[in-house]
């Protein structure tokens, strides 16, 4: 009995000898893996010119900067050149709009925008394929009405914002925390019946080069 | 051997007219600039030198005055079934995709070089070393395709980038990505060579020149009794140069197309 | 360490709770996949630019083809040269010309101005020293002043020759061509139009026969050529073209030839001239011109029999082509050096009185001239023999001050080393040159030139064309460096020298001027439009006149050959680049490895003449020539006619960067320039050497 009861007592107390702790590092590892560990994964970087969306939504069109090209590819975003046809001097009294203007207007240079969904080399993203034409002609997406309805679907809603997105990069791989990875493209191109149309092709070839 | 050809409605292929290849290499040049493929100082060294096309010279192996010599340019045969994809332990390699190229994505690679084993065009090249561009030079890559880093294979892709853009030129006017016309997509050794000795389009496409050149009685393919279903024809007129497409007995008749 | 059970447990119970912890959260799977990640990014591995593709014209002026270009540009930055159908000298684009846009880039490029120092260094410098030093070395030299250039179709030669002028110097050269021979043969035949040269209207021709000139890869507008033959092969799978080639090797135009017709080397006018002999006598041709029938008298000797004894062309093959040729109702005949160059005067007249016995569409393409106060013509140019001259003076470059524009004689002239000799000697020598190339290395100054599409400059119908053509060369980039346009520099001095009168500030000026007087829009010109205009057909030529071609055709045309000698067939590539350029880095994948082999180049003999030395695929040997002797490995190629030697052009140099330097042998060096008779140009086609085991 003495040795029962101190068998017991023996897995008893085990167990509330290590459950304690157990749960202690299970929060701790918890908290370090959730919070902590994108803490020092990523670093938050400033764009090169603290660019404003909003003034610029209230009187242009998303698409007179950000377009299809005729040949097909994607403007992303402006040049310095295409920014000066308006920038060529300020138009309004922002420190930001001189300095850019100073350096990069003046200075006859690209500014190094930082993108949020930059993808690899070894990516081929195509707009001209996910555009509204395009998904209106194959008849998905058809209760899309503006071409913003769709592209929001991959890339925040900027056009309101009076400051740059935090971009936040990641030390190791140098993407952003906001980087489609391609599990995000599978959801589509990996389901062939993806809003009953087919031509999601998850072949390698379809986006890579 | 897979003996079951992979088939597309759309079957990109190209027709290589041997009888007006002078083997000047210009495609090849277009060929390496195009795909960022780096320039080597000792490239004499074949066995570690790289090309997605490579032009042989055939010989008629007669002796003077009686010789005669072709010049055979080689891409990535493009099969139909394929030796490569079917080694892959992790599919970087493939042909899953409407128009039938061998895809070969480089980032996916792990170097085990199984399908150049298995390749028996030798089409396939393994990087030996990073690609080193001269000082100054690496102004020439181009947009097209990744730069790839030592310790993965990689092989002509029938310039797969312009199938992309021309797929794009065509949504954006609004026609049809699987209706392409002739010549809207075509390689760029089709389109640098200046004696017209290569011809590219869809070989199912009776819109297509390939169509007909590739149903000519003059085509071959290379190695076309291993049954790989090759999307790159070649014509000759020359019987001589049909038998070296493929191992024939010295007293086998060559086979004639009907 | 004494530790206690439960403490033992409790850090068992924490270590797992860690561990589950951790599986649970993200940390250790978003790390292995940044790591993966992580190795696709290599920060060595460039990666690719992006931005808008656009698409503009140009002619490319590094081709010796003047081939059309459509230029891709990303981002306004010239990326790649592409092939231009629309051009009239385009059609696919040449591997040269393809290479273009990397050659901009290339290491070999000078890219400030370099000063040789006491020490025999070089040291950069600016361009304000460079300048002062130039201005003095003319004030200096007086009318005593050379110049060579490398650059024969552009308004350069009006301006080069126009600055030597107003110097009072009139030592203007051009680097030794095929289209000297022809211009020079041409102007020897017919007077008028005074300012011209033959030109070949290949479109409608039906049938041709290439002697020599390798049509479809160096000879005249080869890409023209190429796209031509492509058409006529194209038009059908019976296409009634015919095309034969008739030369020393089986080369790139005989492997897609009809046929093949081996020649010994440098019996291109022997074939010509027995050729000629059956149209007149079996086939009852004849020209309509004084001199005529001494002509015929000539011809007489020029039997089947002579052409096998000289030429090697059996009798039977003779007069099969000879009715090939009589019975088409178009054709045409090119006959030049297989290397263009060097064959003197003799090939280019027996191919000249072979289409006038045939009423070839042969016309006449006349020259302009910027209109520049003493600018010669090409064609006046082409009469100095820069060879000759060096010769006569006993192979020294006297002039007080020695201008190379372009122009890398120290490689690219026969006798490369008796030029260099001369160059290093030369009292002082300048170069505006693109890439430190062999001459460069010589020069005491080297002023850097803005090179292929960082440089406007301009290409007026290039030899072999069929039509007047004119085109620019556009600058699409910043020079590299400080490079800057040559010429400008030039006119620049020119002002500070007080030559002003007539000499404008800029060479956008002189073609801007040139362009108005051949009644071209400038603005079109600018955007890439090329023009090309019709013009006499030979019918149409007045003042033909034979009565020359007695001493300058009938005398050199049998040649000399030493007994017991092989003979030097030098072959040439497009894309092992020109003398300038080197050898293109893409191009060194396209040698292949039995044509250079680590440092070795390789000669190319038939199977019979190796046997006959004891010589087996892949022997080192030494090729000797009575100038110089180089080493080489053996090729066997039946394509080739016993006794002859085959031997690439390109290899073997000693400057320029890591793709062209230390590869191979430069076959110039074994070439020795003689004397032809009659017309007293320098020829070098027929280099007798010996081989042996090395």
């Amino acid at each position: 009995m003495e040795e029962k009861r101190n068998k017991a007592a023996g897995i008893g107390g085990l167990i509330s000898a290590a459950v304690l702790p157990f749960i202690i590092g299970l929060i701790l590892a918890l908290v370090i893996g959730w919070w902590a560990f994108p803490l020092v994964l990523f670093k938050e970087v400033p764009q090169p010119v603290a660019f404003k969306h909003s003034p610029h939504s209230e009187v242009m069109e998303c698409a007179d900067c950000h377009f299809l090209r005729e040949d097909g590819s994607f403007s992303g975003i402006p040049t310095t050149a295409e920014c000066a046809s308006c920038h060529e001097s300020a138009q309004g009294e922002s420190r930001a709009e001189a300095e850019y203007i100073e350096k990069y207007v003046n200075g006859e240079q690209e500014a190094p925008w930082l993108v949020h969904q930059k993808q690899p080399d070894n990516a081929f993203f195509s707009h001209a394929a996910h555009s509204l034409e395009s998904c209106q002609q194959m008849g998905c997406h058809a209760d899309y009405e503006k071409a913003e309805d769709l592209c929001i679907t991959c890339h925040p809603s900027t056009a309101d914002l009076d400051k740059p997105v935090p971009y936040l990069e990641n030390r190791l791989t140098g993407y952003s925390n906001s980087t489609m990875k391609m599990w995000e493209c599978e959801r589509c191109h990996a389901n062939p019946n993806h809003l009953d149309m087919t031509n999601a092709n998850n072949a390698c070839y379809t986006c890579h080069k | 051997m897979a003996s079951v050809s992979k088939e597309f409605k759309v079957k990109w292929g190209m027709v290589i007219d041997v009888d007006k290849c002078t083997g000047c290499g210009a495609c090849m040049v277009a060929c390496q600039a195009e795909n960022n493929i780096a320039p080597v100082t000792d490239a004499s060294d074949k066995r570690r030198s790289l090309n997605w096309l490579l032009v042989y010279e055939l010989s008629n192996g007669k002796a003077y005055p009686e010789h005669e010599v072709a010049y055979l340019p080689r891409p990535c045969q493009q099969c139909g079934s394929y030796p490569c994809a079917s080694v892959c332990p992790v599919v970087a390699t493939d042909k899953n995709e409407e128009g039938g190229i061998v895809s070969q994505v480089p980032s996916r690679c792990i170097g085990c070089r199984y399908c150049m084993a298995a390749c028996p065009y030798h089409a396939r090249y393994f990087n030996w070393f990073d690609p080193v561009w001269p000082s100054g030079m690496d102004k020439i890559i181009t947009p097209d395709v990744s730069v790839r880093p030592r310790g993965v294979v990689e092989k002509c892709s029938f310039c797969h980038h312009r199938f992309m853009q021309a797929k794009d030129r065509a949504r954006v006017a609004g026609k049809d990505v699987y209706d392409l016309e002739d010549g809207e997509y075509i390689t760029a050794c089709t389109e640098t060579c200046p004696n017209g000795a290569i011809a590219f389009g869809d070989l199912l496409n009776e819109k297509h020149r390939v169509y007909h050149l590739s149903r000519s009685k003059y085509a071959f393919r290379l190695l076309e009794r291993l049954g790989t279903e090759p999307q790159v024809y070649y014509l000759s007129k020359r019987e001589w140069v049909r038998r070296q497409g493929d191992n024939y007995l010295q007293n086998e008749p060559t086979p004639v197309k009907g | 360490m004494d530790i206690k059970r439960r403490a033992f447990i409790a850090m068992a119970g924490l270590s797992a709770g860690v561990s589950t912890g951790i599986v649970l959260s993200p940390l250790p799977w978003k790390l292995l996949d940044d790591l993966a990640i992580w190795t696709q990014n290599w920060s060595w591995i460039p990666t690719n630019p992006k931005g808008e593709n656009t698409y503009t014209q140009s002619t490319s002026k590094i081709c010796p083809s003047g081939c059309g270009v459509r230029v891709r540009l990303l981002n306004g930055r010239p990326l790649r040269a592409l092939s231009n159908h629309e051009h009239p000298l385009g059609g696919g684009i040449s591997a040269l010309a393809a290479a273009e846009p990397q050659l901009m880039h290339s290491p070999a490029r000078v890219r400030k101005p370099r000063l040789r120092g006491a020490d025999g260094k070089f040291k950069d410098i600016s361009w304000a020293e460079a300048e002062a030093l130039l201005l003095a070395k003319i004030r200096e030299a007086g009318s005593d002043v050379l110049c060579l250039s490398g650059d024969e179709n552009g308004s350069s030669v009006a301006v080069l020759s126009s600055f030597l002028h107003h110097l009072g110097s009139r030592a203007m050269y051009l680097m030794p061509s095929e289209a000297q021979c022809a211009s020079l043969a041409w102007q020897a035949t017919c007077s008028v139009p005074t300012e011209s040269q033959p030109g070949y209207d290949l479109e409608s021709s039906d049938f041709v026969l290439a002697i020599g000139a390798n049509l479809l890869e160096s000879w005249g507008t080869f890409i023209r050529n190429r796209r031509i033959f492509a058409q006529k092969r194209q038009a059908d799978e019976n296409s009634s073209f015919g095309f034969v080639y008739a030369g020393p090797v089986q080369n790139q135009s005989a492997a897609v030839a009809d046929s093949w017709l081996p020649l010994n080397p440098a019996a291109e006018t022997v074939l010509a001239l027995g050729l000629a002999n059956l149209l007149v006598t079996r086939y009852g041709r004849s020209v309509n011109a004084p001199g005529f029938d001494a002509v015929a008298d000539n011809l007489s000797a020029f039997t089947p029999d002579l052409v096998r004894e000289l030429a090697g062309v059996q009798p039977r093959a003779l007069e099969e082509l000879a009715e090939k040729l009589a019975s088409a109702s178009k054709p045409l005949v090119l006959c030049g050096s297989e290397f263009n160059q060097g064959g003197g005067l003799a090939p280019s007249l027996a191919g000249l009185l072979l289409n006038l016995l045939l009423r070839a569409p042969i016309t006449a393409v006349p020259l302009h001239t910027a209109a520049l106060p003493g600018a010669l013509s090409r064609n006046e140019v082409y009469k100095n023999d820069f060879l000759r001259d060096l010769a006569k003076a006993g192979n020294k470059l006297t002039a007080k001050l020695t201008l190379f524009y372009n122009a890398n004689p120290a490689y690219g002239l026969p006798g490369a080393k008796t030029v260099a000799k001369a160059i290093a000697e030369a009292p002082y020598k300048v170069a505006i040159t693109p890439f430190m190339d062999e001459t460069a290395m010589l020069c005491d100054l080297v002023l850097p030139d803005a090179f292929g599409l960082e440089k406007l400059d301009d290409i007026e119908s290039p030899h072999g064309c069929g039509q007047v053509f004119y085109g620019l060369s556009r600058p699409l980039q910043k020079p590299l460096g400080e490079s800057r346009h040559g010429l400008n520099v030039l006119l620049g001095l020119g002002i500070e020298l007080g030559l002003g009168i007539g000499l404008p500030t800029f060479y956008e000026d002189v073609l801007k001027s040139k362009a108005a007087a051949m009644n071209l829009n400038w603005r079109e010109l600018h955007n890439g439009v090329t023009f090309e205009r019709p013009f006499l057909r030979l019918d149409d030529v007045s003042g033909l006149d034979l009565t020359r071609y007695e001493s300058l055709l009938f005398g050199p045309a049998r040649g000399v050959q030493a007994k017991n000698m092989l003979t030097l067939a030098p072959l040439v590539k497009n894309a092992l680049g020109t003398a300038q350029t080197g050898i293109p880095p893409f191009s060194l994948k396209i040698v292949r490895d039995d044509e250079l082999a680590g440092q070795d180049s390789f000669v190319a003999l038939c199977g019979e003449t190796a046997r006959h030395l004891g010589l087996a695929a892949g022997s080192a040997v030494k090729v000797a020539s009575a100038q110089e002797a180089v080493f080489a490995k053996v090729r066997i190629y039946e394509g080739i006619a016993p006794g002859s030697v085959g031997i690439y052009l390109g290899f073997g140099h000693t400057a320029l960067d890591e793709f062209s330097r230390g590869k191979g042998a430069n076959a110039f060096e074994l070439m020795i320039p003689a004397e032809e008779a009659g017309s007293g140009l320098m020829v070098w086609n027929k280099t007798g050497v010996t081989i042996t085991k090395a």
